[in-house]
């Protein structure tokens, strides 16, 4: 009995012991930020279920679908197969039209339609040579390998055919979830060249460090980690070809929306998106184009790719910049093509919707592409120029014949007489994350000369001085409050 | 004050209401960075009305030529007679002064509480009291040494007696008032006043968008005393030097060669009727860089800090303060471990407060709040406030301070700022903290929240023997190299955590940098630093050692005097200086020690920079009783004491280490504290022990018991069956 007695004594010792012991620090362990991205499973190993060969590239789809017999339906119903999204009404008329980037203007090579065959590249498609593609497009002309490929030898040439050479049975037999080499041959590269285009997507991003984008660097994220895609659709969408807030990827999706643990920052987040303050540069380091003016194209004159080119005009680079701030709803004004434009202003090709009154819109950082192009003077509308091919402008440097092709192209009158016009694009930033040691901080924006100008974005002076939205008026009710 | 003027002032303000309700409709492109010149056009520059420049006579310098003068130039509208008589920055202490040895630091020879009477080593000259038999530093050379960092008015203005200076009459030889001492022949030479013009509080130093402080500190150093406050408008393009190849002439008073020291008024910065849109003078209230011209680095802009580590930037070099919202990351610094430094030099620089967030105006109704040490108990907020054109007709430029272990001047203003406990509640942070009373109650704030300085400060500065330039010698603590090389590797330092009593009577913890100081003393009851004029004639010759110090230092004797050499490291070295002291006629020198405390109260990081891990304090190695390195080497083996003027317990020992420093040993003990996991005292731990055991031995005898008794009563019950049984 004694002996038991004092076994129960040491067992409750031990019990007591371990407890004291098991207790966590109460303490914070001050670690790395947790990365709360779901890892998925490994892809299947594809290389000893693919046999070949392959002829083409539809004859790698129709293999695809053997096992995966929903999938090119699937593509085929998403915009990157389509190059068209929502339906909006067309300017002038009561129809309505499903807008993308097969029939938008832009300030960079200006218009898909004219030029489709090179610009299709970059089409998940097989064989886009025309306006006909769509009418006789079957299953097996969805590529599969340009978003699932791992060789890295994959490349896409005219009317997104793959490039002569190309080892099909090897790229189909490396098949996996998609990386950022395979969403980056087309997004890093947009605008015709690395860097061009977005300000916050580039060729650094291949194998960012952690300096370029927090999550690519520090957590090796690819880009289907956040755009995670349910059939074939991936959730994001650019300002330059949509106009709704159509299924997006949101921060607060993995951080909340109080992140911080710190009531001052998190106030924040009713009124300023995190992108502003945690992407305080674009453009870390590669340059990208800031001003691209056609009206100086076709001269013989020096040539450099980052200043001028015969073909193209003159243009104006920049590295490590700060973007441009103003509120965003996540709803934009999109120039429509064959939409009039005043040519003694500016015109914006896109513009973010939303103010200081608007509950759902925040501060947002933009890169703002500002160029010169080429409108019709008559019909006081910009035009849609075939600059690649036979004819185009980039082979014979004459506007009225290149206008005259790329009219028969997109149906859109061209009257013989045209002039060129200052534009302005917006490009929201969404790349290019830095960690909260390299964001924003107060002084960055508020006191002095920072970074807002407030009166511009509609306040009466510095808000960290004069309140928030409603403590100025600029907002009533219970929306958009910062606290 | 004159109706008309208060009249004006009512209207301001309320135009500066008007203002501030009415919308601005914006007509710029959103993201439009806001154009570096927005301070000049901000609703406070355009409201204040034009400024005709004045001089001493009342007259428009465009006209007269003349400096202007701050006083009657500010002074048609605000009361500047007030201003200046309401300012501590403006009279150094010079309305505290006493007689020699007889203030709270225990030096025989302070006579003051500010720079202005309180000798310091680092600066070393000593201002000469009134009366002194030698004269060391007179008034105007007191200005010109130390007017760097000081606004003008009081002392540089003012004479003993509230006489003006620029209207005193010449006194006997030896008077600091009228005299300063000769460089070339260390006798005392007549100073002009008259001809060299005061200093008056300098408004444009503070207030306008750019002064410029480099060439106002050329003027006063030049001894162009007049002409100081005129030259900081340079930097608003208002001023230009009347011959810009025209270096000033040392020496050369305003009389003497006015057209080549003098300034010339830029006609295109003036309107047509001769005064000066404010917004070209850019007025506005200080900011952090305005202040950070005379207390050390503060900066507001994008470019990458570099530490120019000198006295001139003053807390800087004592203490490794810098006022910024820069990362530090991001600075020009050669930092240790720089990429990881991801925090801005102070967390509140970078949540946008001034210096004047705290440190305000005593009577600015818009800042000033009764702490709750100042105000009735049963009072939450005092909503009885100074009207705004009363304020705006005489701002005290007293200005909220706190309780520093070296600032003494002003002492009865100590504890008006806004301490950290007024805007933070410590109880809301600090949830995760056991025991957080007790450690309230034994650690200031800074204790835990300034754990680290990054920049370097003085650790240690050396009078005994001066370097053939001339100069002491001065050793950085956390800084590897020479202080001017930007290249010098930087790690910063930890400071000492000192216990200091606080203005609530709370002794606590509190960061310090210690800075020791040795210098030579004369006389006997009557002690006085030797001059450094003295020091030159003794040590040194035109080319560098005197003969006899050089044979003194030169141990390997190569002829050269190395930076190990250049020391007091033995008595012989020692006895060889004195005797070249008293050959030059100091009486009785004696070398002295001391150990200047000098609080941290900046530098305040984001919470997750402040120590967190128990382990920092509560452990062998505990934080708290680090040795704290005081010196590389003790010349003539003299134990430096502690200045005495503050609150600090010296809690700890002064002792060699074995690689020969000095250092300071704090003892928790002699501070009053008992640190878990750090301290041993023996009769707690017996006391431990007996609990234990006493709390073993209860449970166990208890249970003893209660099974003797179980088994005694289960005994009885069979004992009790067997007998049932039998029967």
């Amino acid at each position: 009995m004694w002996l038991k007695s004092i076994v129960a004594l040491v067992v409750f010792a031990g019990v007591v012991g371990a407890a004291f012991a098991l207790v966590p620090a109460w303490h914070s362990s001050g670690g790395a930020a947790s990365l709360h991205v779901v890892r998925s499973l490994p892809h299947t190993d594809h290389s000893k279920l693919i046999s070949g060969p392959f002829k083409d590239g539809p004859s790698v789809t129709r293999a695809c679908l053997k096992c995966h017999p929903n999938s090119s339906r699937e593509v085929m119903h998403t915009s990157h197969w389509s190059w068209a999204g929502q339906r909006v009404k067309l300017p002038g008329c009561d129809g309505s039209e499903r807008i993308g980037k097969a029939n938008l203007i832009n300030n960079f090579c200006i218009h898909a339609g004219p030029n489709i065959e090179k610009c299709s590249s970059c089409h998940a498609g097989y064989g886009w040579h025309d306006n006909s593609f769509f009418k006789n497009a079957k299953a097996e002309d969805v590529d599969c390998l340009a978003c699932h490929e791992q060789t890295g030898a994959y490349q896409k040439g005219l009317a997104g055919n793959p490039e002569p050479g190309v080892d099909l049975v090897a790229a189909a037999r490396s098949v996996g979830r998609p990386t950022r080499k395979n969403c980056g041959e087309c997004h890093f590269k947009g605008g015709g060249g690395d860097a061009v285009k977005h300000g916050d997507l580039d060729g650094t991003m291949f194998f960012p460090k952690e300096r370029i984008d927090v999550h690519m660097g520090r957590g090796d994220l690819q880009c289907v980690d956040c755009h995670r895609a349910s059939e074939h659709v991936i959730p994001g969408s650019s300002m330059s070809v949509s106009t709704e807030r159509l299924e997006r990827v949101y921060c607060t999706e993995c951080h909340g929306s109080r992140p911080h643990r710190d009531d001052r920052l998190d106030s924040h987040t009713a009124t300023v998106a995190c992108q502003t303050c945690h992407i305080p540069w674009m453009a870390i380091d590669a340059p990208t184009k800031m001003y691209w003016d056609w009206s100086t194209a076709g001269q013989d004159l020096p040539e450099n790719p980052h200043v001028y080119l015969k073909a193209k005009g003159s243009f104006q680079y920049a590295q490590h910049v700060r973007p441009e701030y103003g509120w965003y709803n996540g709803r934009a004004y999109r120039y429509l093509t064959g939409e009039k434009i005043d040519p003694n202003k500016v015109v914006a090709i896109n513009r973010p919707l939303g103010g200081p009154g608007d509950p759902e819109a925040r501060i947002w950082p933009f890169k703002v592409h500002r160029g010169k192009q080429i409108y019709d003077k008559q019909h006081l509308y910009l035009l849609t120029p075939q600059t690649w091919g036979k004819g185009g402008y980039w082979t014979e440097f004459n506007w009225d014949k290149a206008c005259r092709l790329g009219s028969e192209a997109t149906g859109l009158a061209y009257s013989g007489e045209y002039g060129f016009v200052e534009t302005t694009m917006h490009w929201p930033l969404s790349h290019m994350v830095q960690a909260k040691e390299k964001s924003l901080q107060c002084k960055d924006c508020h006191g002095g000369a920072g970074l807002m100008n407030w009166t511009a974005l509609g306040y009466d002076g510095d808000p960290a001085f004069r309140g928030d939205r409603r403590r100025n008026e600029l907002l009533r009710g219970s929306q958009g409050e910062s606290r | 004050m004159k109706r008309s003027s208060r009249k004006w002032l009512i209207t301001a303000a309320v135009i500066a209401v008007a203002c501030c309700a009415q919308r601005r409709a914006g007509g710029e492109a959103p993201g439009a960075r806001v154009p570096e010149n927005a301070r000049l056009e901000s609703p406070a520059g355009k409201l204040h009305p034009p400024v005709v420049l004045l001089d001493l006579d009342g007259q428009n310098v465009l006209k007269s030529g003349r400096p202007v003068s701050t006083m009657k130039t500010c002074g048609g509208c605000h009361d500047t007679t007030y201003i200046a008589a309401h300012s501590y920055h403006a009279s150094l202490g010079q309305d505290e002064v006493t007689l020699a040895g007889r203030t709270a630091s225990g030096r025989g020879w302070d006579w003051g509480t500010g720079t202005f009477g309180r000798w310091n080593p680092l600066t070393y000259r000593y201002l000469s009291p009134p009366g002194e038999k030698q004269l060391d530093l007179g008034r105007a050379d007191w200005v010109r040494l130390f007017g760097a960092r000081h606004v003008g008015g009081g002392p540089a203005w003012w004479a003993r007696g509230e006489q003006s200076l620029v209207s005193l009459n010449e006194r006997p030889e030896n008077d600091p008032e009228t005299h300063v001492l000769d460089p070339a022949t260390g006798k005392p030479k007549v100073w002009d006043w008259r001809s060299s013009g005061g200093v008056e509080m300098n408004c444009f130093l503070c207030h306008v968008a750019r002064p410029d402080n480099e060439a106002r500190c050329e003027e006063l150093s030049q001894g162009h005393l007049g002409w100081a406050n005129t030259a900081t408008l340079r930097g608003m393009g208002i001023v230009e030097r009347s011959d810009p190849k025209a270096k000033p002439t040392a020496g050369a008073s305003v009389a003497e060669d006015a057209t080549a020291i003098g300034w010339t008024y830029r006609a295109d910065a003036f309107r047509s009727d001769g005064a000066i849109e404010s917004a070209r003078l850019g007025l506005q209230e200080p900011t952090a860089r305005h202040c950070g011209a005379c207390h050390g680095v503060a900066s507001e802009s994008d470019e990458p800090i570099r530490l120019s580590l000198s006295l001139a930037a003053w807390s800087t070099a004592t203490k490794g303060q810098v006022f910024s919202s820069q990362r530090i990351s991001e600075s020009a610094v050669n930092l240790a471990n720089k990429e990881r430094l991801s925090r801005p030099w102070d967390v509140h620089a970078e949540r946008m407060l001034e210096c004047a967030s705290c440190h305000f105006s005593i009577n600015n109704p818009a800042a000033y709040e009764p702490t709750p040490r100042s105000r009735p108990r049963h009072l939450r907020f005092e909503p009885r406030r100074l009207p705004i054109n009363e304020y705006l007709g005489q701002p005290s430029h007293q200005f909220a301070k706190g309780h520093t272990s070296q600032g003494t001047v002003a002492r009865h203003l100590d504890g008006t700022m806004r301490r950290c406990e007024d805007c933070h509640d410590a109880t809301a942070g600090h949830d995760w903290l056991p025991y957080a009373a007790a450690h309230f109650g034994r650690l200031s704030c800074e204790a835990c929240h300034v754990p680290q300085m990054y920049a370097p400060a003085v650790r240690q500065i050396d009078w005994t023997l001066l370097t053939p330039q001339g100069e002491p010698s001065v050793a950085w603590r956390g800084l590897d190299g020479e202080p001017s090389d930007p290249t010098s590797a930087v790690s910063g330092y930890q400071p000492v955590l000192l216990p200091t009593r606080d203005i609530e009577g709370r002794m606590r913890l509190v960061p310090h940098n210690l800075i020791t100081a040795w210098f030579w003393v004369s006389g006997g009851t009557d002690p006085r630093p030797v001059r450094e004029h003295d020091l030159r004639a003794a040590l040194l010759t035109g080319t560098g050692y005197h003969p006899e110090i050089l044979a003194a230092l030169d141990g390997n004797r190569d002829g050269q005097v190395s930076q190990d050499e250049q020391r007091l490291d033995t008595q012989e070295k020692v006895t060889v200086v004195r005797r070249r002291l008293e050959a030059v006629g100091v009486a009785s020198p004696r070398i002295d020690g001391e150990v200047q405390p000098y609080s941290l109260h900046h530098g305040v990081g984001p919470k997750k920079w402040a120590t967190r891990d128990c382990q920092t304090c509560h452990a062998e190695a505990s934080r708290l009783t680090e040795p704290f390195v005081l010196a590389s080497y003790r010349p003539g083996e003299v134990r430096p004491r502690f200045v005495r003027d503050n609150e600090v317990a010296v809690a700890g020992e002064v002792a060699g280490n074995s690689t020969g420093e000095l250092v300071f040993r704090p003892d928790n003990g002699r501070a009053g504290l008992y640190v878990f996991g750090r301290d041993r005292w023996l009769w707690v731990n017996a006391l431990g022990v007996l609990a234990v055991v006493g709390v073993v031995a209860g449970v166990t005898g208890h249970a003893g018991l209660r099974i003797y008794t179980w088994r005694r009563r289960a005994s009885r019950a069979e004992h009790a069956g067997e007998k049932k049984e039998v029967t």
